[in-house]
This record gives C-alpha cells, structure tokens and sequence, in this order.
C-alpha cells in the first residue's frame, strides 16, 4: 500500500499546477507580511500595554479624539503619525469591545430564565465559555493577528482552491485518458488503488495546509522576531464576540487541524466527482461549483437572492469550502439541540463526516464493479 | 490453465448487442481472434479482462465458475486495450514500476520484473526517458512490456500491433510465440499474417457471433476448393470484380492483374486453383459477401 500511496503522491507532486502554487503562495505571502508599518504601528501600541482597565480605555478614548480633532497640532509630524496610532487605536478597541460583548452576554445569560433542560444546559456551557476568557491585559498582539488572520480568511481558501482542482483534474484525466484499463483488471487495481488515491490526496492537501500554516509563521518570525501568541483571540478584528476561550496561539493551531480535516474532506469530495464524471471539464465544473459557490456566493451573485438570516449564514458553513474560513465558523456561539447542546464546529465536522463515509461508501462499491465501456 | 467461456452475452444500455451467446474454450496456445470493427472482438476481450460485466453466461477457470473481479482470477491475467494509455510525465521504468505494483508484484520483484519486461520489447535504453518522448510504437512496446509484469496465465491483447512496423511486429509475434508456450494468449488483430503461423486456433467474429472457431489449417482446409487466380485485363478485372469476391490484385511482368478470387464456381475460363491463405479466409469470411458468388 506505501508504493502504491508513493506513486499517487507522485502524480500529484510533480504536476505543473502544484508547482506554480507554490510560487503563487510564496508571491502571495509576502507583501501580507512584509508591510513596512509594524514598527510604527507596534511604538504607538506599545505606550498601552498594561491592565486592561475602564481608566486605560477612557484614556485611549480621549487621546484618539485629540488627535482625529481638525485643530490638532502635528508639531511637524507627518499625517502618518496619526495614522499608525490610529491603527493601533483600532486594535486597541477590539480589546474594549470584546470586553464589553463578553460582560453583555454574562449578564444576558445570568438574568433570562431558562425554558428547557436543553436551554439551561445550554446556557451553562456559555456561561462556561465566557468566563474562561481573560481579557484584562493590553499585549501587543498584531504578528500573531496578522499571521492567523492570513490562514482563517478566504485568502488561503481561495489560494487551496486550485489544489484541489487539481486532484479533480489529475483523477478525472487519469480516467478520461484509459490509463484504469490497465489499472482495474489488476489485483490491487480497484478498492486498493482507491484507498491509495485517498490517503494520498489527504496527505497532498495535509502537506500543503501544513507549508502554508508553517510558510506564514516562519515569515511572521523572520520579519518581527519573537512573536507573542498568548493574548485572547477575542482581541482579533471580527472576532470579538466569539465564545471560544483560546489565546491566539491555541486558536491557531485549532484551525489549522479543523481546516485540514476539512480539506481532506473536500478533497474526498472532489476525488469522488472525479470518478463520475465523463471528461476533465467536467470535473472542473463540477468541482468548482461544490468549492465556489458556498465560499464566493456573496461575491458573484446579488446578496438580494440570499436571505441575509443567522439560519442562512450558518448553514452555508456545513459546506466544506465555506467551513474553510475559521474565522467565520468560530465566530460566533452556536449550538445545535441534540438532546446536548453541539457546539456549531463539532456540528459542522459530524455532518461532513457523515456525509463523506456515504460518498465513501458509494465509491468503494461502484469501484469494486466499476467497468470501462 | 484452462477458460471456458459459456453462453456469454452483452447488450449495452441502448440495446445494441455487442456480443451474442459465445462459447469458447481457451487453454494454453495462442488464439486469435479476426473481426471487422464492431465485431465484438474488444467487448468478448474487456468481459474476460473484468473491465466490462456480462449481460448473461459465466466464465469458468479450470472448471470452476470465477468472477473477473476476483482477486484469484486477477492475478491471473495480463490486459493491453486497444490504445495505449500512458502518464506522459512517468519515466518507462517508473510506469512500469506502478503497474507492478498495482498488480500485486511483491516489492522485492519489482525491479527485476520491469527491466525483464523492457529487455522483452527491446527498450531497456530508454528505461528512464520520459514516455512523452515516445513514439507511436514505443508506446506499443511499453504497452505490451506491462503485460509481462506479473507474469500471467492469460493475456488479453487487443490490437497488439498497431502502430509497430514490420521489424516490431515480427519481434513480437517470436515473442508471443515463446511465451504462449505454458499460457494463454488472446489477441485481436486485422493483420492476420502477424500471428497465423503462431494461432492454436482461429476465432471469426462477425456482428457479435462467433461464427468459426477451429485450427487455422482447419479453417484453410474448408476452404480449399474455393481459391482460384488467373491473370486478366483491366476489362476482365473490372467485370470480375463485379461477379467474384475479388483478394489481392498484383501486376503481372506481362502488364496484366494477376487476380486471386475467392468463389465455388471456377471464375474464369484460365483460372486455376490456389492455396488458401489466412488473408482469404478472412475475406471469404467477414468482408460482408459470406459464401456469395
């Protein structure tokens, strides 16, 4: 089974389309990190660092209004003094709100009634959550914002993309081109080579999100040294009302295993269009579709055609190329009523592996009596 | 090792039937099968290869009934369709390597069984060239060099010689010949000069029936009595050709065609009889006129 796995990773590796990814990912990665206003950015936020009080925060407040005041005096300082602090002020006021959504909803949470067991176990599991998050210091936080703010976007969604194109394309050529006349009436041709087509694909998407997760923390480290990973995710832009109470670090490393169970799971999804479908073309489209259309929906169709409902936007989230964006699947508490309280991720994952044990299922079987015509 | 092929039918989806109730026996030897397109030669081929699942009848191996998709009988068999699928960007050795492996030689084997198979088609100084750079025939080499791989007791060959030239597909009917000595081979051809002096026995396939089926010196003896060639004028030829199941032309010293002509009745006044060639049996048989004139 390893020679087998050797020669489909093989396949995958030395195609032309994973090697232009990786240029692609490296031409990408660069100017995300390699901006020339941290430094500046990193001394305005720095005169913060400390408790992160009602005081300190009021003190921001009126320093921010002084400066943005049309009759502040710059000294001879150019507008780009202004506009670090300000960028840093905006960093800064994440810590503030998400302290100040974190103290709404333990209050919301501790006066409503509960309906139901259900709701009471529910609202003690976000109770739990809330409490866990330690917001009461200011730390520089922004390398680690920037570099998990890289890999939890659509960036990295849309950058993945063309992998996995390319495994429906290779799969699908494979096929196309008669190549499985040789294959399936060997002995190992049919549920082994399928098995190795598999965990090969799953180690080709694994070792990309792997070069991708490591790519981005190596240059995060070359370009601002020691990084500190400790503060809240909380303190991140669009995140400040998540429950979850890891740091940024912890949150980093939980996308990257959630991210590559699901790209192993869009893979498998792809590996099967491929083995449907009459031409290459076919499963591009095809491929393309199942991928884009959950991730890109509000880019390429008018939002008029979509309800804009929490139902809506979280159930879009079980797709797999949508699941992608952790950033979006932990934004927010979530739970699905299975007697306990599923937390929104563990739900996104059971469905999918249920879904993809059936399309497994289905391609083993049609494998096993697969004929060519 | 023996195939019994019983009652075998196959009807595609949109009701044409490729193949209708065939019977064959195969055991070791080589047989070749003789067909226009359409025939049912690559379908009887793709059911015994396992690719294609038979409408009705069964297979047996040494008298016992056996999917194609068994495992046992897999490693059993060798398959070459009819073209020459290949990964453009694997080395010979390296695709080679990958249909050893997928058809189960142990790791240890590897090695030596691909350059076996390469020494085989005579490619063994293009081992590590890259198959895009291949020509038509090499393709067909490598092609026929992966059959070899797992050693089989029955090999499927569909076209073997297509795309070879002469050279070639004399090296390859010695090496059919060598190996079909403890096997089976079945392969399909329209050149029948590649491989009559090597068939065990003959198989004619027409419109999905097996309708001949008989040692090639069988096949030539039905039809002995049934040869003629006379040399005509091109008017002659012309109303010949009309009347007669007409085989070879060639031009005579004398600038006349010296006709071969495939019929019961003496054709022509001068015409005198022959002897039977494989070419004539598979005029007298499948060019569409069947036993006319």
């Amino acid at each position: 089974m390893s020679r087998l796995i050797r020669f489909e990773l093989y396949k995958l590796c030395t195609s032309i389309p994973a090697m232009l990814f990786i240029a692609a990912l490296l031409l990408y990665l660069m100017p995300s990190v390699f901006s020339e206003e941290e430094a500046n950015v990193r001394a305005k936020y720095a005169a913060w660092e400390g408790p992160a009080t009602a005081e300190t925060f009021k003190k921001i407040h009126d320093r921010a209004n002084k400066i943005n005041d049309e009759n502040y005096d710059l000294s001879g300082q150019p507008d780009s003094v202004v506009s670090f602090e300000n960028k840093a002020f905006a960093h800064l006021f994440n810590i503030e709100e998400a302290q100040i959504l974190k103290a709404q909803g333990l209050e919301t949470l501790t006066n409503g009634l509960a309906k139901s067991g259900f709701e009471e176990r529910d609202r003690a599991l976000h109770t739990s959550l809330l409490e866990q998050i330690n917001l009461d210091t200011i730390q520089y936080h922004i390398p680690a914002e920037k570099a998990v703010t890289f890999t939890t976007q659509a960036g990295v969604a849309v950058l993945l993309f063309p992998l996995l194109l390319l495994i429906a394309f290779i799969y699908s050529k494979e096929r196309v081109s008669g190549v499985d006349q040789y294959q399936l009436p060997a002995v190992n041709g049919r549920t082994k080579l399928l098995t190795a087509k598999l965990l090969a694909g799953s180690i080709f998407l694994t070792g990309i999100s792997l070069v991708v997760h490591l790519g981005i923390l190596c240059l995060a480290w070359y370009r601002f040294g020691t990084i500190d990973w400790s503060a809240p995710m909380q303190v991140m832009e669009g995140l400040t009302n998540s429950p979850y109470p890891f740091s940024i670090g912890q949150y980093w490393l939980v996308s990257f295993g959630y991210q590559t169970f699901v790209l192993i799971v869009l893979g498998i999804w792809v590996l099967a269009i491929s083995f449907f479908v009459k031409t290459a073309i076919h499963a591009i489209l095809w491929s393309s579709i199942l991928m884009g259309v959950p991730l890109l929906y509000q880019f390429v169709i008018s939002g008029t055609f979509f309800p804009e409902t929490k139902v809506f936007e979280q159930g879009i989230l079980f797709f797999p190329s949508r699941a992608l964006l952790t950033g979006e699947v932990f934004k927010t508490y979530q739970t699905i009523n299975l007697g306990i309280p599923l937390l929104l991720p563990a739900a996104i994952l059971l469905v999918q592996v249920i879904v993809t044990l059936i399309v497994l299922k289905v391609l083993y079987q049609t494998s096993r009596k697969r004929q060519v015509v | 090792m023996k195939i019994e092929i019983q009652n075998t039918s196959k009807t595609y989806l949109n009701g044409k039937k490729a193949l209708m109730d065939a019977n064959i026996t195969l055991e070791p030897g080589v047989y070749a099968l003789f067909g226009e397109n359409g025939a049912g030669k690559s379908t009887l081929m793709k059911i015994l290869a396992g690719l294609l699942k038979p409408s009705t009848g069964k297979i047996l191996v040494d008298g016992q009934e056996m999917s194609p998709l068994a495992d046992a009988y897999r490693e059993k068999i060798g398959y070459l369709p009819q073209d020459t699928p290949i990964y453009s960007n694997f080395t010979a050795a390296k695709f080679l390597s990958y249909l050893a492996t997928v058809k189960g030689v142990p790791k240890q084997d590897v090695q030596t069984s691909v350059m076996s198979a390469l020494e085989a088609v005579n490619m063994t100084e293009h081992a590590n060239k890259k198959l895009k750079s291949f020509s038509g025939g090499m393709k067909r080499r490598i092609g026929i060099a992966q059959l070899l791989l797992n050693d089989p007791e029955l090999l499927i060959i569909d076209e073997p010689t297509a795309g070879l030239d002469p050279k070639e597909r004399i090296h390859f009917r010695n090496l059919i010949a060598s190996i079909a000595r403890k096997r089976i081979v079945l392969l399909s051809t329209h050149i029948v000069s590649d491989v009559g002096s090597i068939a065990r026995e003959i198989i004619l396939m027409k419109q999905g029936r097996i309708i001949k089926q008989a040692n090639p010196y069988e096949l030539l003896d039905e039809i002995a009595t049934e040869i003629w060639t006379v040399d005509v004028t091109d008017q002659e030829l012309l109303e010949l050709q009309d009347t007669y199941q007409i085989g070879s032309i060639q031009q005579t010293r004398q600038g006349k065609n010296r006709v071969r002509i495939i019929s019961s009745q003496m054709p022509h006044p001068k015409a005198a009889q022959d002897e039977p060639q494989l070419e004539d049996l598979y005029l007298y048989h499948l060019d569409g006129r069947g036993k006319s004139a």
